[in-house]
């Protein structure tokens, strides 16, 4: 791997003076699994890793509140799928973390640093996009909210300046009893990621949310499909116009993993899985 | 930089280049050859080792990271020359072909078995999913893991 210098701070002061001073050189360490891949490959070469891990003030917990779930960003994915707030009450965001990469991965890899990458793959955005969750950011000049669907930007670009971080990241209560579900396809488990990856929502007042990832620029809300598919998932008509909706505004490319042809094809069968899991989530639980 | 650390119950502290990985520094500075590099990229799970009880890709750890960390090998396995019940499983199973996987497939296991010793095939295949065999197949294997979790039992009510 090309030379580069490691230093680990301890609190935030220290970190943003790291960050201020070498920001257009420096890259941020958490958990890793992409950072080191991307130096090793040359895709990146910083000339200082700047290690997030023993500074203090960054948490590694998943807290439940009244109001919603705070999942620090030192949080690893498999705390995350395995966490029982989470999984009951935010199902796709368990599921779509407990679908990266493989066991290993996983315990290193954060979520965090999954929305940072904004990877248009990205397996945690369509999770967190159907429940408008919050990115909390700090910088050297404070701290400030960002909304998940405006804190990526494009491809690998957020909106987080040279010198700010995510502190964590608040997953809101959905209004109504709900329950969601996260689906994807891939070559291979354990290892690949999503040719397409769907997640939706429903909740008792019928209301469906979707959010596709892998088939354009960035993940995204299919919000005609929601409206749609909100008037009634039980006519078959309306059913189908609503997962055409979603293939309609979707802008897949062809790539080693998939045609673009194919990606369109899969968007249909994956809305479709999700949307129907999560129905019969809300059955099973009687509604949470 | 200096790091501390322990490794196989062993407190040592050494000097590492801050751009190598924790699969290296136990190669190519302590001799712990069981610990295999072969994707170098995280995928294929050669690699495995536990860390902070764990299983991580050491392919994908920054060496400086690990500073204050507990780390185990394959090569910690084993106790007064007597192989570990998952080892002993994998030869009574014939789940090592080339054995190139093999450490990292038995890292994977032991992280699992401490976490849930009697797992469903399921949990088996999902702890499994980042270690690649391209020798056996996995049959053989999931059978061993399933055969050491037996062992771990039989000795814990032994004891």
């Amino acid at each position: 791997m090309d030379s580069f210098r490691y230093v680990a701070p301890t609190t935030f002061d220290e970190l943003f003076l790291l960050l201020s001073s070498h920001s257009s050189e420096a890259a941020l360490l958490a958990g890793g699994t992409d950072l080191i891949n991307d130096i090793r490959v040359g895709a990146r070469s910083p000339k200082l890793v700047i290690s997030l891990g023993k500074v203090r003030a960054l948490s590694a917990a998943i807290e439940e509140g009244s109001g919603g779930a705070l999942i620090g960003a030192l949080a690893s994915l498999s705390d995350i799928a395995r966490n029982g707030f989470l999984r009951r009450k935010f199902p796709a965001v368990a599921e779509a973390a407990n679908l990266i990469g493989s066991k290993q991965i996983r315990n290193q890899a954060t979520m965090a640093g999954n929305i940072c990458n904004a990877s248009p793959a990205a397996d945690t955005l369509p999770a967190l996009l159907l429940y408008d969750a919050q990115v909390n950011i700090i910088g050297p000049n404070g701290r400030r909210s960002v909304a998940i669907a405006s804190f990526v930007r494009s491809p690998n670009q957020t909106c987080l300046a040279a010198t700010e971080i995510v502190e964590s990241i608040f997953i809101p209560h959905h209004a109504v009893p709900s329950a969601s579900c996260y689906v994807r396809f891939s070559r291979r488990e354990g290892a690949d990621l999503a040719i397409v990856g769907a997640a939706a929502l429903v909740s008792e007042a019928n209301a469906v949310r979707l959010a596709l990832g892998a088939v354009a620029p960035v993940p995204f809300r299919a919000r005609e499909a929601e409206a749609i598919l909100s008037q009634g998932v039980q006519d078959p008509a309306n059913w189908e116009r609503g997962l055409a909706a979603a293939v309609a505004v979707a802008e897949p490319i062809s790539d080693l993993r998939a045609s673009r042809e194919y990606r369109l094809a899969l968007i249909k069968v994956l809305a479709a899985e999700a949307v129907s899991s999560s129905l019969e989530k809300m059955k099973m639980w009687g509604c949470s | 930089m200096e790091i501390r650390c322990k490794v196989n119950r062993k407190a040592i502290t050494i000097e590492v280049d801050c751009t190598h990985t924790l699969a290296r520094v136990l190669r190519e500075q302590l001799g712990l050859m069981g610990t295999k590099i072969s994707c170098e990229q995280g995928e294929c799970g050669a690699c495995t080792v536990i860390l902070n009880g764990k299983a991580v890709n050491s392919c994908l750890v920054l060496a400086p990271a690990v500073d204050g960390c507990e780390i185990s090998t394959i090569e910690g396995l084993a106790e007064d020359g007597e192989l570990h019940p998952i080892q002993t499983a994998f030869i009574e199973e014939g789940a090592v072909q080339c054995g190139y996987c093999t450490s990292g497939m038995i890292m994977s296991a032991k992280a699992l078995l401490a976490e849930s010793p009697d797992p469903t095939e399921g949990e088996i295949r999902e702890a499994l999913a980042g270690n690649l065999c391209r020798c056996t197949g996995y049959t053989r294997i999931l059978r061993a893991v399933s055969l050491a979790a037996k062992k771990l039992q039989a000795l814990n009510h032994a004891h």
